[in-house]
């Protein structure tokens, strides 16, 4: 099972210590649109959840995805 | 590169992030890099609505197809204007072959799309894959509308030989999709095809670029054990194997559109003729076959000769073979060789698909009859480098209580690599132990994995005018790990074993029977001398003063 950071660095192609909670599309620049919905398939794919659009639309940064996994009763 | 992009066609669990990586590094790389055998496409792609990352993915891709891809992207929703417009970024491009991906809610009317396939093909002369209509879930457009948009657009296809249709709504019902399309991906980012489509479109689409770029397969080698039938014909014999049906049959389809088949396989071409000619589930015999190479040497030189045998390039081969380690072995030392997994080979789309020919289906045939059985002598260092970089480990032991039935087990069942076939019970193994017989045993790892207990050898201390010495009972060593050396490590193990215990001579012995001919060559090959025959047996001798180098490869642990 890969971790919401490898999944990350695996997404982005960044390098693991740019990765912390408060890691967002404002501070990382591959954190673009279409990648942040590739994020999204490979971590539903990755903990086989579904998150709704509004999940999606609230995300705002790496905690915000860690907590929203945690409600979907990810144990991470 | 290449060999990893291999690899991620292989990985079922393979994702776009992990293309995109890929696609990245490949951007990255100087042109003089790029293999001559790599053939050029240029690919445009006009669509009315968000396909990001299905170009990448695409490019990433057609490199295991042996082609180059270079890719553009109409901007968001102006593919009408770039094909319009001759001064258009799209026409600078100059694409070799465009994909039109219009959703149906953003199609005008059968006029519009005449007219913009009109101007296209008389501005550019590159092929045109249209994709075909897809009923929308909310019923804006029936059925039956888009049924007549579809008829309207084979019309169009009628009057430009460079345009093509691709089925569109048939690939998505096959992939599902409820699944895949109009999804939320949709509502977030205007992507109504879901990115998790783009793997299985990509190797679709791939098939009209590489159609035209001449990087197109002709010939598929495949394996025998484990991938023609399952089984391993020279262990369980014609009864104990069973054809693979399905896989054949479709093999056979291939043949009969002009790919030429071949046989890469580590068997006695007796035992394989055996099931071929006469194993009556065989769908695929003898004359379906161009040429073969049953035998055991290295697949990679066989592939070679094959290739030099039917006169056609090495880059225009697909490899089939249930063995990740002769997969790997091709991939490294052949990266133009498509190595392709078994359960994909009927969604690949690499081979020669054009029209029927006479010739090509008599092509078989024709190979057959010009076949010359020619010495090829040349040799390929780098399968030496590649099994340098294999990790092979082996670790040798001493029979413990807990082996004793897997050791009984394989002297019962293997046959191949079995010098003298004896076979003996647990507790005949266990009456040998306590008589001061020597029972060594082998594991063998590499980084495919660990393969466990799989070799055997089974060693008489007697005594001979003073001096110790060792006669050889058995020694087996299972099919698995064969043909990498790790026989001679077993062998060379024991060596110094015996002569660390002051052994001064090892005496070998060889039955031949009719399925352990890949030993035959063992005991002169690695240094031992023919003294004399008895009945069927021969008789070799290592004189244990002789120092033998263990195989630099190999680490002994």
């Amino acid at each position: 099972m890969k971790t919401v950071e490898e999944i990350l660095v695996n997404v982005f192609n960044i390098d693991p210590a740019r990765i912390n909670d408060a890691a967002s599309p404002e501070n990382v620049e591959e954190w673009d649109s279409f990648n942040g919905l590739l994020l999204v398939t490979e971590l539903e794919k990755e903990f086989n959840v579904e998150f709704s659009i509004d999940e999606v639309v609230a995300v705002r940064n790496v905690g915000d995805i860690k907590e929203t996994l945690r409600k979907h009763g990810v144990d991470l | 590169m290449q060999n990893n992009i291999s690899r991620l066609y292989a990985d079922p669990d393979a994702s776009v992030a992990d293309y995109l990586s890929c696609t990245q590094a490949l951007k990255c790389s100087p042109r003089e890099e790029i293999p001559s055998y790599m053939q050029n496409v240029r690919a445009a792609f006009l669509s009315s609505f968000t396909v990001q990352g299905l170009s990448e993915v695409m490019m990433t891709r057609a490199i295991f197809h042996n082609v180059w891809l270079e890719t553009y992207n109409t901007p968001y929703n102006q593919f009408s204007q770039e094909i319009l417009n001759p001064d258009s970024a799209l026409y600078s491009f100059n694409p070799t072959i465009a994909y039109l991906i219009v959703d149906a809610k953003d199609f005008l009317n059968e006029e519009h799309l005449n007219q913009l396939l009109g101007v296209f093909c008389s501005l550019s002369a590159a092929k045109i894959v249209v994709f075909d209509f897809i009923t929308p879930f909310d019923h804006s457009f029936s059925h039956q509308q888009i049924e007549v948009f579809n008829k309207s657009l084979k019309n169009v296809e009628n009057k430009y030989p460079q345009m093509v249709i691709f089925d569109f709504s048939s690939f998505l019902e096959r992939l599902g999709k409820e699944k895949y399309w109009y999804t939320k991906y949709k509502e977030l980012g205007d992507l109504r095809l879901s990115p998790d489509a783009f793997i299985s479109l990509s190797e679709a689409l791939l098939r009209y670029a590489i159609d035209l770029s001449g990087a197109a397969k002709k010939c598929l080698v495949v394996d025998l054990d484990d991938t023609l039938w399952e089984g391993i014909v020279g262990e369980e014999g014609i009864q104990g194997v069973a054809p693979r049906k399905d896989l054949q049959k479709y093999l056979l389809e291939l043949s009969r559109t002009g790919v030429i088949l071949a046989i890469n396989s580590k068997n006695n071409i007796k035992d394989a003729f055996e099931v071929i000619d006469n194993h009556p589930d065989m769908i695929l015999r003898k004359n379906n076959f161009a040429a073969w190479r049953i035998n055991w040497q290295d697949k990679v030189r066989n592939i070679q000769e094959l290739v030099s045998e039917l006169n056609i390039g090495s880059d225009s081969i697909v490899f089939l073979d249930d063995s990740p380690f002769e997969q790997d072995l091709v991939r490294s030392c052949l990266p133009e060789v498509a190595i392709v997994p078994i359960e994909y080979i009927q969604n690949y789309s690499g081979f020669q698909k054009t029209s029927i020919t006479e010739e090509d289906v008599r092509r078989t045939a024709m190979y057959q009859e010009e076949r010359q059985r020619d010495e090829f002598k040349s040799s390929f260092p780098s399968v030496e480098d590649y099994l340098k970089n294999l990790d092979l480990k082996v670790r040798v032991s001493e029979a413990r209580q807990e082996n004793i039935s897997r050791i009984s087990q394989l002297t019962q069942k293997t046959n191949q690599f079995n010098v003298t076939t004896r076979r003996y019970t647990e507790n005949e193994v266990l009456k040998l132990l306590e008589q001061g017989w020597k029972i060594m045993t082998l594991e063998v790892y590499d980084r495919f994995g660990d393969y466990g207990l799989t070799g055997v050898c089974i060693v008489e201390i007697l005594t001979e005018a003073g001096d110790k010495i060792g006669r050889i009972d058995t020694f087996l060593l299972s099919c698995r790990v064969l043909g990498r050396g790790a026989e001679k490590a077993f062998l060379v193990s024991i060596l110094n074993r015996l002569k660390s215990e002051h052994t001064k001579k090892l005496i070998g012995e060889y039955i031949p029977t009719k399925k352990n001919v890949p030993c035959e060559s063992f005991f002169p090959e690695n240094r031992f001398v023919l003294t004399r025959r008895e009945g069927d047996s021969y008789f070799y001798e290592y004189d244990l003063n002789e120092v033998y180098q263990m195989p630099s490869f190999i680490e002994v642990l």
